[in-house]
């Protein structure tokens, strides 16, 4: 019996070895006791030490490394932990949403927090690029934004809480309305998200325009950190006060609850405020 | 300095941070070595080659800092001691006393590893690579890669068996090649 270095005991530990080598370590140690007392030296010290120091990857990162790295004292990038992502209503609260929007905007909130995991994990506010701005979903007609009909489609029939799947860009994107709100100009407008993997989220604000084309009051990007288990996050309230500040600006009353906002949709959007 | 290795060294602080709490065992040491690193690393971003990898270039700037500091602390005299934080010890009972120690004691043995070895253990070890790619990432061959990744074991074995329940393997040459790579897939 050859003996065998520790370098391919260790190779052996860590799952390194082909099956040949494999076989021939294991007949090795079965027969030798000092190759066994070897061994154990890299199975104690294996790829389980990322384990003792994971805390980092659990945790929130220091705002001011944040900081530091993105050149930012928070105006370009605000970071904000996943946990403690908010209602989107709280920066609203002189305007409370109708219970059954809050009650999802919270749910929403806490079903992706358990999809998250314990990951660390925080949202970075970007300064909206060309390329996101326009990506797939917004066309310039006039000047004016108006929603690409993936995004279109979405806005003018799912419903606030639902999830739309849509394929724009030949990817698949998970357009969220958020909610959906009149102004005083008898239009109703819907704040939305649209998440992507691997690429930024979207947030933004569309109106529907009565040549039933939905016009991008604002869209910004956002990039969500991917989640430990593969999945994406929505944007954190940070990521979304430019938008709260538009929406603030048009609303017109308040936020149209479930049920009105079945009959709008069902009006084809039309009509005075429920 | 372009956004994008910004936005590249945003994606990799998490990391870097662990990286940097295996060598110093604290949390608030680790943060300020991270702090050092990236202001190094942003001063320089000229000298990263776009295309090679940012984790291995950052960590061996942190490294470099790293044993900058533990040298100066020697030269003053001072006992370079990860034990300084121990004061979380006992908060949640005797678990979280023996991981503490544990973390510090195998912190204190990555620390004081060469630079060589210590890198290709992270690479392996906490950040998970395969052998092949860490050696793709270091510009080493497979069999170094994995005769520093024995040494490195070996004394970090040594270090958390000190209570003579484990025994210690017997410290042998090693061949900073080995052979019979080919073996391997």
């Amino acid at each position: 019996m050859c003996e065998i270095s520790d370098e391919m005991l260790m190779a052996y530990a860590d799952g390194e070895l082909a099956q040949d080598m494999r076989a021939r370590v294991e007949a090795y140690l079965a027969v030798a006791p000092q190759g066994r007392r070897r061994l154990a030296a890299f199975t104690a010290t294996g790829r389980g030490l990322a384990d003792i120091f994971d805390r980092p990857m659990r945790e929130p990162m220091p705002q001011h490394l944040l900081d530091l790295v993105t050149g930012s004292q928070s105006e370009r990038t605000r970071a904000t932990r996943v946990f403690s992502v908010t209602p989107i209503s709280l920066g609203r609260q002189q305007r409370p949403l109708p219970s059954t929007t809050r009650t999802w905007a919270l749910a929403a909130s806490f079903a992706t927090l358990l999809a998250a995991g314990v990951g660390s994990i925080w949202f970075l506010q970007l300064t909206p690029t060309d390329a996101d701005a326009t990506y797939g979903l917004a066309i310039s007609i006039d000047g004016k934004k108006t929603a690409g009909s993936a995004l279109a489609s979405a806005l003018e029939t799912a419903a606030t809480g639902s999830s739309a799947t849509r394929t724009i860009n030949s990817q698949a994107a998970s357009i969220r309305p958020i909610f959906t709100f009149g102004t005083g100009k008898s239009e109703y407008c819907r704040q939305y998200e649209v998440l992507r993997k691997d690429m930024p989220g979207l947030a933004g604000v569309a109106c529907r325009e009565t040549d039933g084309t939905w016009r991008i009051e604002t869209q910004i990007a956002f990039a969500p950190r991917r989640s430990t288990d593969g999945g994406i996050a929505p944007a954190g309230r940070e990521t979304l006060a430019p938008i709260e500040a538009v929406v603030n600006r048009m609303i017109s009353g308040d936020v149209l609850g479930v049920d009105d906002e079945a009959r709008v949709m069902n009006g084809g959007w039309r009509g005075a405020h429920p | 300095m372009t956004d994008d290795i910004r936005d590249r060294m945003v994606e990799l602080l998490p990391r870097l941070r662990r990286f940097s709490y295996a060598l110093t065992g604290n949390l608030d040491k680790a943060d300020d070595l991270v702090q050092e690193t990236c202001v190094r690393a942003l001063t320089s971003a000229d000298q990263w080659q776009a295309g090679t990898r940012l984790d291995s270039w950052m960590y061996r700037i942190a490294q470099n800092i790293w044993f900058d500091r533990m040298r100066a602390a020697k030269v003053r005299g001072e006992v370079v001691d990860v034990d300084a934080a121990i004061d979380l010890v006992g908060e949640d009972g005797r678990d979280v006393t023996e991981s503490i120690l544990t973390l510090k004691a195998v912190a204190r043995s990555i620390g004081e590893l060469p630079a060589d070895q210590q890198m290709v253990l992270v690479h392996v070890c906490i950040d998970g690579l395969s052998y092949k790619d860490t050696a793709d990432a270091l510009g080493i061959p497979i069999g170094t890669v994995m005769s520093r990744l024995a040494r490195a074991r070996r004394a970090l074995h040594s270090a958390i068996a000190d209570d003579g329940s484990v025994d210690s393997p017997e410290t042998k040459p090693i061949e900073e090649e080995v052979s019979n790579v080919r073996n391997l897939r």
